[in-house]
């Protein structure tokens, strides 16, 4: 039991068969990522951009803590609702009192529910946050569509 | 981010420069869009908040592979039928009310902010600077709710009339309200009859309401609540009158507008032009026959003329609709004119709706053809911009199409409507979905009847299917225009739109289709012909998929005829690849066609006798023994002619000398010949007989010989 | 731990009846068929039967419809995410590896971030600046020039509009007002500018002969607008009010050095009366008023000695004085050092 905390003593080959799974997972490459879980956070504006767009985030911008929860909010409110649809991040952009809200979901419902939800959505945030709201979603046919890579 | 303007270099001059500064607001300045002297700038050129807007709005055309902007751009969600495109429409606004509902419900959590910890603070809920009152929940009311005069103003400015009911009933009816709010309140009941109407912000729900044609029945409610305030009113004003009679004239309670209108007079109350427009449009109730009607409209708009009241549009417009619904007749339609002459005369001009009753009365269905809407639309063409005033305005677009479409048959009225509805900001004239659908409908029908072939193409591309989804009824119209100019691709297309549009399971188009294809087939390009021939083989496919579904369901399918599968197959079997798919399709027509699951036979023979010939000479003899039998089968004189000529083809042999073959007996022939030609054999001798060929069981099936 | 178990214990149990009775029914229906009843604990026949995937026919993209010759204007009106069914270009995005393809524009969400210009294509600048020329004046014809603007209005009110992404169009730095005026366009004399640049303080740039007037004290734009309005006027008029203590000025109160009135005078011109054999006394006046000319040289002296003191010592105005003494000593030039 002590040796699995103490890993320097033991040889090297050893090693490797005590932790089976990490070595396992890597050459089955059966874990999707996105582009976006892809990149790290240290690649944003080198190789991914932001995942919200406001003026609050720049120098001296006003209203950032409420701008930051009110994102949060978004964020969980259209992965509620859009329940297992939501393949993509919630993009959010705001223009002056305008926020679009960006994402890409899967056709698993009717496109009567989809609207359903798009009025429900757009007009629920619009009188939480006192903004209209505008959703901008695109739909691909599964999850698959949007996988960049395996590990 | 910031954009940093140096707003303005003030414009003070050196002499004064403190004292002008300080009164620059109230500074007047002239009009005009240059500088006076050169050096002080020139006035402002005024606008409204939104005229830049509206100019920048006014660039944008109309983006013909675009749905309309209510729906999602995007492959999945863009509705391509009329039936979709209605309910992705409510499906959002259903979406949208619930969650007002929710607003409205949970009032306090969209009002107050409770901060972290909870308990702890709660501040109002102001994230909007400049408050926006669209976001703020709307009050309920019920039993309990205490209210104030102030709400019973606030639901009656809103147009809440059950609340407003409510809050009246709460304030202790009539005695707990002032007389100023009884009658606000008793001009919102009178003007919607105590019925709740549709909300302003249910714009789908509007749009998209079952175009019931209002019926002209007295629907006022006597003794309703509206009656009641009226009676509790004491002393009871001229407002309170004029109120009144127009709440029961506009509700057909005729005689006792006519009536509470003569005490009033007795009474000395004056009326307003307003009442006695509501007057006029319903006095037909009152009197029948013709003439006693007209003198009655005479004898009120002399009894205004009494009261020194003076007409307006909107009497013209009582007047023309009180005479259109009196039915037609020469003695009417010339009384119009003269309603229309005199109030010309006062320099009054007819509206939209005004002009909807004439149209109405002068183009009836059936009658003699006027051409008054020459006149009309010269008068429309040379206004800056029409206004709407009445609810009725909406019907002109509409009727006008339709005299153009169904009564003068005339394309160019039609396109002068047409585009006097595109003119700047008309098209909100165009009423609600049901009316602009009927409006395309008339427009598409004319177009296509009586357009060159090039506009009829444009204004299709035009307008399907994003704009307009046709009917069948146009459908079929646009398929015999497309089938006149041979447009042969354009046809194809039509079935996939067809399908797509939810028409497809409608037999008659489909036949009718079909039809046109095989009448413009011969002369297309190869690239086009190949489309049709696919056309025509998705639809034999669609066929069965409806029929498999429909076996689960137990409802009766309509089954495409005996003749459109000969289209199928006349169109299929035009490939000289033995191997091309075409004639999978082919054999299976044919054997629906034999398994009898078609209707009727087909009324051109001829076509199964030459397919049968052109496959024995492909080398595709199961199918010609099937067409043959099936021909024999049915009985026509045809077949013995193409038995013996498809044999002839098969064997590769002179006539003759088939006919003397026919003539051996069934066990010669069955070890001299292909299975395929032996079927043939048996077919000839069905046909020419009417029995089965001497000394056989005729055992052997077409089918098995497919095969070969 | 133990609260856990208690909390969750018989849910568990709950459940597991539940799967039993409905197998159970689910068992009874199959009676008819003559096979043993099989106990279909996870019910995996049920879940895969009901899994029927629907396929939904997607329509094609509208760009595949898209004319060539159309006005891209009416197809993306505004701005708009981006969104490949409607944009008829091959685009392609994303960070890979040398050799591989980057991501197509179908699901990729990464375009879908980038903000786009595509609702303004120079085409659809040009018709829009068209359509709302006509809410345009004339600029005055005579302010051609920064110089006519300058000479026509002095004064420049400075404030600054904040387009942001929030709730409300309210932005604190808003109220902030600055006013500029050149000193040289205010009406002052001698006496006015020298108080007044003693009002107004270090918001005098020399270098630009501007008056920097800024206010943010108050809430409101307008109300700093009027404040900056009132200090100018309160200044100007200040400067040209002339109180009896300002009689007591003395040379040291001076704000510059005059040569005139100082001892450096007095002395030049008892030298020179010296030196030409005039010895007199003279009044405080007659010094002041002393005609410089006549002493040959003294008129570059007495500006050697001003430049001294107001521009402070330096080599450029040592050296100066040095020649200007030099000359009117009537010393030899000094030789440069080597």
């Amino acid at each position: 039991m002590l040796l699995y905390w103490l890993p320097n003593f033991i040889p090297q080959q050893h090693y490797a068969e005590l932790s089976p799974e990490n070595t396992e997972s890597q050459k089955k490459r059966d874990k999707p990522l996105t582009y976006e879980m892809a990149n790290p956070p240290h690649y944003i504006a080198h190789r991914k951009t932001w995942n919200s767009w406001n003026t609050s985030n720049l120098k001296d911008g006003i209203r950032r803590s409420e701008t930051a929860l009110e994102d949060e909010f978004i964020r969980r409110f259209m992965n509620g609702t859009w329940h297992g649809l939501v393949c993509s991040e919630i993009i959010i952009k705001r223009q002056f009192n305008h926020i679009r809200v960006a994402a890409i979901i899967r056709r698993a419902v009717s496109p009567t529910k989809m609207y359903f939800l798009l009025g429900y959505s757009e007009e629920l945030m619009a009188n939480w946050l006192q903004c209209p709201v505008t959703l901008e979603l695109q739909t691909v046919d599964s999850f698959k569509d949007v996988v960049f890579k395996y590990i | 981010m910031y954009s940093t303007i140096p707003i303005q270099r003030q414009w003070a001059r050196l002499a004064h420069v403190c004292r002008a500064l300080s009164s620059l607001e109230g500074h007047k300045l002239p009009v005009g869009g240059k500088s006076i002297d050169g050096i002080s700038p020139p006035l402002r050129i005024s606008r409204s908040p939104t005229d830049i807007l509206q100019a920048l709005a006014a660039t944008v055309g109309v983006d013909p592979t675009a749905p309309h902007y209510k729906y999602h751009d995007d492959p999945f969600l863009i509705p391509q039928s009329n039936y979709r495109k209605r309910a992705y429409a409510l499906s959002a606004e259903a979406g949208r009310k619930a969650a007002t509902w929710i607003r409205d419900e949970q009032a306090h959590l969209f009002t107050t902010r409770e901060w972290d910890p909870p308990m702890k603070m709660k501040t109002p809920y102001f994230n909007a600077d400049p408050h926006i009152d669209a976001f703020t929940p709307r009050p309920i009311y019920n039993d309990e709710s205490k209210v104030t005069e102030e709400d019973l103003l606030y639901t009656i400015n809103n147009a809440l009339i059950e609340d407003a009911i409510k809050v009246y009933q709460l304030l202790g009816a009539s005695e707990g309200v002032n007389d100023e709010l009884k009658m606000s309140l008793l001009q919102l009941l009178c003007f919607y009859n105590e019925k709740e109407p549709i909300g302003a912000e249910w714009l789908e729900e509007r749009w998209f309401a079952a175009a019931t044609r209002e019926r002209q029945a007295a629907t006022w409610k006597l003794g309703g609540l509206a009656d009641k305030i009226f009676a509790s009113m004491d002393p009871k004003t001229p407002e309170a009158y004029c109120t009144l009679i127009q709440g029961m004239a506009k509700y057909y309670q005729a005689e006792r507008a006519h009536a509470f209108a003569q005490e009033a007079i007795e009474k000395g109350v004056p009326l307003s032009t307003g009442v006695y427009n509501s007057l006029l449009s319903c006095v037909g109730f009152l009197k029948e026959g013709t003439a006693l009607r007209i003198d009655a409209l005479k004898g009120l708009l002399a009894e205004m003329n009494e009261q020194g009241i003076s007409p307006n549009a909107d009497t013209l417009t009582a007047c023309l609709r009180s005479i259109s619904a009196w039915g037609g007749g020469q003695i009417l339609q010339t009384f119009a004119l003269q309603v229309l002459a005199e109030f010309k005369a006062l320099n009054i001009q007819p509206s939209l709706s005004a002009y909807y009753y004439i149209l109405c009365l002068f183009c009836k269905e059936r009658g003699q053809r006027i051409d008054i809407l020459t006149s009309i639309l010269t008068d429309l063409e040379n206004r800056e911009c029409l206004e709407p005033s009445d609810a009725m305005d909406t019907h002109f677009f509409i009727t006008a199409i339709g005299v153009c479409s169904d009564h003068l048959q005339d394309i160019n009225l039609a396109e002068r409507v047409h585009a006097l509805l595109m003119k700047g900001d008309n098209y909100k004239l165009v009423g609600d979905a049901y009316k602009e659908s009927i409006y395309y409908r008339h427009l598409v029908t004319v177009t296509c009847r009586h357009a060159p072939f090039e506009t009829t193409a444009q204004l299709l591309d035009m307008l399907i299917p994003n704009i307009y989804v046709p009917e069948p009824s146009v459908m079929e119209e646009i398929i015999k225009t497309l089938e006149v100019a041979g447009a042969g691709d354009r046809l194809a297309e039509v079935w996939s739109q067809l399908v797509v549009f939810g028409l497809a399971k409608r037999i008659k188009i489909v036949e009718q289709l079909l039809n046109a294809l095989c009448q413009c087939y011969s002369y297309q390009e190869d690239e086009i012909k190949e489309k049709i021939r696919n056309a025509a083989a998705d639809m034999l496919k669609f066929g069965q998929l409806i029929q498999e579904q429909n076996e689960n369901r137990r409802t009766p399918t309509q089954q495409l005829s005996a003749t459109a599968l000969a289209n199928i197959i006349d169109l299929c079997a035009d490939v000289n690849d033995k191997d091309d798919p075409s004639w999978e399709v082919v054999g299976e027509a044919l054997g629906r066609l034999r398994s009898e699951q078609a209707v009727g036979v087909p009324d051109k023979p001829e076509i199964l006798a030459s397919v049968a010939k052109k496959a024995a000479n492909i080398g595709k003899p199961g199918i010609a023994a099937t067409a043959l039998t099936y021909l024999a089968e049915c009985g026509f004189e045809e077949a013995t002619k193409a038995c013996v000529e498809t044999l002839g083809v098969m064997l590769n042999r002179p006539v003759e000398e088939v006919q003397t073959l026919l003539q051996e007996p069934r066990s010669a022939l069955e070890a001299s010949l292909h299975p395929s030609a032996l079927v043939i054999a048996e077919a000839f001798h069905l046909a020419k007989t009417g029995g089965p060929m001497d000394s056989s069981s005729s055992e052997s099936d077409s089918d098995s010989s497919d095969s070969d | 731990m133990s609260l856990f178990i208690k909390h969750y214990r018989p849910g568990s149990i709950f459940k597991k009846q539940i799967l039993w009775r409905l197998n159970s029914s689910v068992a009874e229906n199959h009676e008819s068929e003559e096979e043993f009843r099989v106990l279909d604990i996870l019910k995996k026949r049920d879940k895969q039967q009901k899994r029927v995937a629907r396929r939904i026919d997607v329509p094609a993209d509208r760009a595949e419809k898209m004319s060539t010759d159309q006005n891209w204007g009416n197809v993306w009106p505004g701005p708009r995410s981006f969104h490949p069914s409607t944009v008829p270009l091959p685009i392609r995005q994303g960070y890979v590896p040398k050799g591989q393809v980057p991501p197509g524009k179908k699901a990729n969400a990464e375009l879908m971030k980038i903000p786009n210009f595509l609702h303004l294509t120079p085409p659809v600048v040009k018709t829009q600046c068209e359509a709302i020329k006509k809410f345009c004046t004339e600029w005055p014809k005579l302010l051609n020039s920064d110089e006519a603007i300058e000479k026509h209005y002095p004064v420049e009110v400075i404030t600054s509009d904040y387009c942001h992404a929030s709730p409300t169009i309210r932005n604190p730095l808003a109220r902030v007002v600055t006013l500029r005026v050149k000193l040289s366009t205010l009406n002052l004399d001698k006496h006015a500018k020298d108080k007044f640049l003693r009002l107004v303080g270090d918001h005098y740039d020399e270098k630009t002969d501007l008056i920097t007037l800024t206010a943010d004290r108050c809430p409101m734009r307008r109300q700093n607008l009027d404040y900056v309005n009132y200090l100018l006027t309160a200044t100007y008029h200040e400067a040209w009010t002339v109180e009896d203590w300002e009689k007591e000025k003395m040379e040291a109160d001076m704000e510059y050095y005059d040569w005139n009135n100082n001892q450096s005078k007095k002395n030049l011109v008892n030298w020179y009366h010296h030196c030409s054999n005039k010895d007199k006394a003279l009044s405080e006046d007659e010094y002041k008023s002393f005609d410089i000319s006549v002493i040959d040289h003294g008129e570059e002296y007495k500006l050697a000695v001003s430049s001294l003191f107001n521009d402070g010592e330096s080599e450029k105005t040592i050296n100066n004085y040095d020649t200007a003494v030099r000359k009117l000593l009537g010393l030899p030039e000094r030789k440069a050092i080597e």
